[in-house]
């Protein structure tokens, strides 16, 4: 709890003990949770566009991955929906996260582009690569470069976040990127080719939504409508896919194709699925956990593995179907 | 057309040798009849070409529709989704082959939606809430499902009643004229398909500036204007009876439509591997359309299973209050008990448990209001004690009290039934005796209250005690003085018989008490 919630908190005592019963519902702050363009978190968007969502969540939009991470570090939101590395970042950073919900696992989505004189992997040697400089550009590039047979030092990394790679390829200053849908359908639309992509490391790159354990207590029911409204949503892009296809292209401004393209790069789990992922019953998350948690010690992105401990909860999955 | 079929028929004969049965597409009408015809033509030619056998086509109104299926007259079925996903589950329809692709605006489209719009000086209208209780122009309802079932979802899932009744103007074959409808006038607001809108403004018999969008979806990519989510387009499908193989080739050939440039034959349709239709069938079991249209049973085990805990609290909270109310009777009889022994209390002589001077009083007057309806007599019968007072002196109170109720009992089994018999002091007994025709009825019992009286008493530690009564008498209704007096002329009477020797009896005189006066 940080000082203001204290002093908040502190200075509504008085109400409180007036009416004991009222403090466990008291006006409760909406449960603000931190989102960036990525395709798996686009049912978040239909869920709100149908009004599946409760006016107790607010979708905190930022422009890239480390603005939700940063966001939470700051405590401005209580959840958010992130990569299962920044998870482990956050973790080892003192955030209290828990894993709720899977919205996808990355087949093809994750990728590297690269201009077309870069014909191979092994072509990336001496090249200019430009990538978002946290742990999901880094698991990205070691496996690259491991597929690619060079050392780290065989190319030269730029700082560069997928919002403002468009530009940044519009005027050479790259030979190849680090990227994610939906800007990896921009790129293609530039004639960027695909080099290397996640369908290369199955079962790894895990999208979630993290959530703030010491605040989740008090919102577990916002946290409820969130889940909920997010398998509503997967429902409808499941059994209407052209109407929800025509919404995502009209939120992220590309083609309905593009649309059609960047989901196939993408797994979106069932709530079995998620059970089963979240329960314990399906050993592939925590598996791919340990192996990050390994890796990222490995690459100094963490200081020390995570235990693990609490990561995984499906506390918050909908008990019937959807 | 019959011309046509005949010609087809006949290349058919000639490049087969064999004669074959005409396949025949049945196509649902949302256009007049000689325009569905001429749209759907170049599609028979192409699949009789392509089949090598002759294509029967036949348009029909829904009703039409469904009585051809009905007679098995249509082998293949061109509908829209939701008459589809009906005939799917009432006739076992296997899955679509394949869905239309309409490319009517030189766009390819899978989907379509509905649209609503008000004119553009509608004020009132802009959200879906202000069509409530507004005047609906639509083509149809129950077999529109562009023209009204979409629209009609929207508004159940903003929760909100979907025109009907009076409320809705079906205006009949033609969306166009929905749109005519609403612009002179004649309903608030309308209900059309997609692309509508857009082909009437591109013939130019609709002006943008003249109409307004309600509930408008941010589709950009989608070249129509909708105001619902997106369904997949229709559904062509096989009738059960028709073989796999016919099917197969069937779909062959609509498949091959969008890919070798067939399309480049005027008004040929495309057609694309089939949608899923799950959400045409939500959108129908919403709306409770047929054939989900009966109320789903309710079983006892579905209800435990959706309110398991609320049962539990109700049946917790019968429980309790079943407890409460037990408790409750329980304290009620204790009470009413307790309350019955205090009257008793109130209205009884602890000693001899006989009637008090209060309830005496009751009865008396009871008594008297009783020998005045049935013109009978009542004696008031004071009976006092001699030489009770020198007993209890003599032996002390508790051997005067046992005397007393000894006496007290026999005096009681001296009395007749309906009689009372009260201890109104010390020594002192008043009898009531009822239903007395004249004096002289008394006499018995007053000799029996003498004798029980003067019948000596074994006390409990041997003593053998005897007393004897003086009793004054008097009558009602012949004394006609109220219960207070009655009462004291028979203790004046009683007080004569003692002063005349004792253990007998006097009735009062009046005439005797005023000349003792």
């Amino acid at each position: 709890m940080n000082r203001r919630h204290f002093l908040a908190r502190f200075g509504s005592l008085p109400a409180l003990t007036a009416v004991p019963w009222l403090a466990a519902c008291g006006p409760a702050r909406p449960l603000a949770v931190g989102i960036h363009p990525w395709v798996g978190y686009e049912t978040l968007y239909l869920a709100r566009e149908f009004g599946w969502l409760p006016a107790s969540v607010e979708l905190a939009e930022g422009k890239t991955l480390g603005d939700s991470q940063s966001a939470l570090k700051a405590g401005k939101v209580d959840a958010a929906c992130l990569t299962l590395d920044e998870v482990l970042v956050a973790r080892a950073a003192g955030v209290p996260l828990a894993v709720a919900l899977v919205f996808d696992v990355s087949a093809g989505a994750d990728v590297v582009l690269a201009r077309s004189n870069v014909r191979s992997l092994a072509d990336l040697a001496g090249k200019r690569l430009g990538l978002e400089l946290n742990a999901l550009g880094a698991l990205m590039l070691s496996r690259l470069l491991a597929a690619a047979g060079l050392p780290a030092t065989a190319v030269t990394l730029l700082d560069l976040p997928p919002d403002r790679q468009l530009e940044a390829w519009r005027q050479g200053e790259v030979d190849a990127v680090v990227t994610y849908e939906p800007t990896a359908a921009l790129l293609l639309r530039e004639g960027a080719r695909r080099l290397f992509d996640s369908r290369q490391i199955p079962d790894t790159i895990f999208d979630v939504l993290a959530l703030r354990t010491d605040r989740a207590r008090d919102q577990n029911a916002a946290v409820e409508s969130l889940v909920a409204g997010h398998f509503r949503a997967l429902g409808h892009l499941q059994t209407n896919r052209q109407d929800a296809i025509y919404r995502i292209a009209a939120r992220q401004k590309i083609t309905p194709e593009e649309v059609q393209l960047s989901l196939a790069g993408v797994v979106l789990p069932s709530l079995d699925a998620n059970r089963g992922y979240l329960g314990g019953q399906d050993l592939r998350l925590p598996r791919a956990a340990k192996t990050l948690s390994a890796l990222m010690v490995e690459r100094r992105l963490l200081s020390r593995e995570d235990d693990l401990a609490g990561l995984l909860s499906s506390a918050w999955l909908p008990r019937d179907v959807v | 057309m019959r011309a046509t079929t005949l010609i087809l028929w006949l290349c058919a004969a000639a490049t087969q040798v064999w004669a074959v049965e005409p396949l025949r597409l049945g196509v649902l009408a949302i256009r007049p009849q000689p325009l569905a015809m001429a749209q759907w033509q170049p599609l028979a030619n192409y699949l009789a070409a392509s089949l090598g056998r002759p294509v029967e086509l036949a348009v029909h109104a829904l009703a039409e529709l469904d009585a051809a299926i009905a007679q098995n007259r249509v082998d293949v079925l061109l509908t829209n989704p939701v008459h589809y996903v009906r005939l799917q589950h009432q006739n076992g329809l296997a899955g679509p082959l394949v869905t239309l692709v309409n490319k009517e605006s030189g766009h390819e489209l899978q989907a379509f939606g509905g649209v609503i719009f008000t004119r553009a000086d509608a004020a009132a209208i802009n959200t879906l809430k202000d069509l409530v209780n507004k005047r609906v122009a639509a083509i149809g309802n129950d077999d529109a499902f562009g023209g009204y079932q979409m629209q009609a979802l929207e508004m159940v899932e903003a929760g909100l009643a979907p025109p009907q009744g009076d409320r809705l103007l079906v205006t009949g074959k033609a969306h166009d004229q929905v749109v005519e409808t609403v612009l002179a006038g004649r309903a608030d607001a309308g209900f059309v398909r997609s692309g509508v809108i857009e082909a009437m403004m591109r013939e130019g018999r609709l002006d943008a500036e003249r109409i307004k969008i309600i509930n408008r979806q941010k589709l950009q990519a989608f070249p129509y204007v909708s105001s619902t989510r997106l369904y997949p387009e229709w559904p062509l499908a096989v009738m059960p009876h028709v073989n796999d193989r016919l099917a197969r080739r069937l779909t062959i050939a609509l498949l091959s439509l969008s890919t070798n440039g067939a399309p480049a034959r005027a008004g040929l349709p495309g057609f694309a591997n089939p949608a899923s239709y799950a959400a045409v069938e939500n959108l129908m079991r919403r709306l409770r359309q047929p054939p989900f249209d009966a109320v789903p049973e309710f079983t006892l085990t579905d209800l435990w299973a959706k309110y398991a805990l609320w049962i539990t609290a109700l049946v917790v909270l019968l429980q309790l209050l079943a407890l409460a109310g037990v408790g409750l009777a329980w304290q009620n009889r204790r009470v009413r008990q307790a309350r019955a022994r205090l009257e008793h209390i109130a209205h009884h002589d602890t000693l001899t448990t006989l009637p008090n001077r209060l309830l005496l009083g009751d009865r008396l007057h009871q008594a008297m209001a009783q020998m005045q309806r049935r013109g009978q007599s009542l004696a008031v019968v004071y009976l006092d004690l001699d030489g009770f007072k020198e007993i209890n002196d003599h032996h002390g109170h508790d051997v005067g009290d046992e005397l007393l109720i000894a006496v007290a009992q026999r005096l009681k089994a001296a009395l007749r039934e309906g009689d009372s018999l009260a201890r109104i002091g010390g020594d002192e007994f008043v009898a009531v005796l009822v239903d007395l025709e004249q004096a002289e009825d008394c006499a018995p019992v007053l000799d029996r209250l003498l004798l029980a009286a003067s019948d000596p008493v074994t006390a409990g530690s041997g003593q053998v005690l005897q007393v004897s009564a003086s009793i004054g008498v008097t009558f009602y209704p012949q004394d006609d003085v109220d219960a207070d007096k009655l009462m004291r002329h028979a203790d004046h009477a009683m007080y004569l018989a003692k002063q005349s020797g004792r253990n007998r009896y006097r009735f009062f005189d009046a005439a005797e008490a005023v000349a003792a006066a």
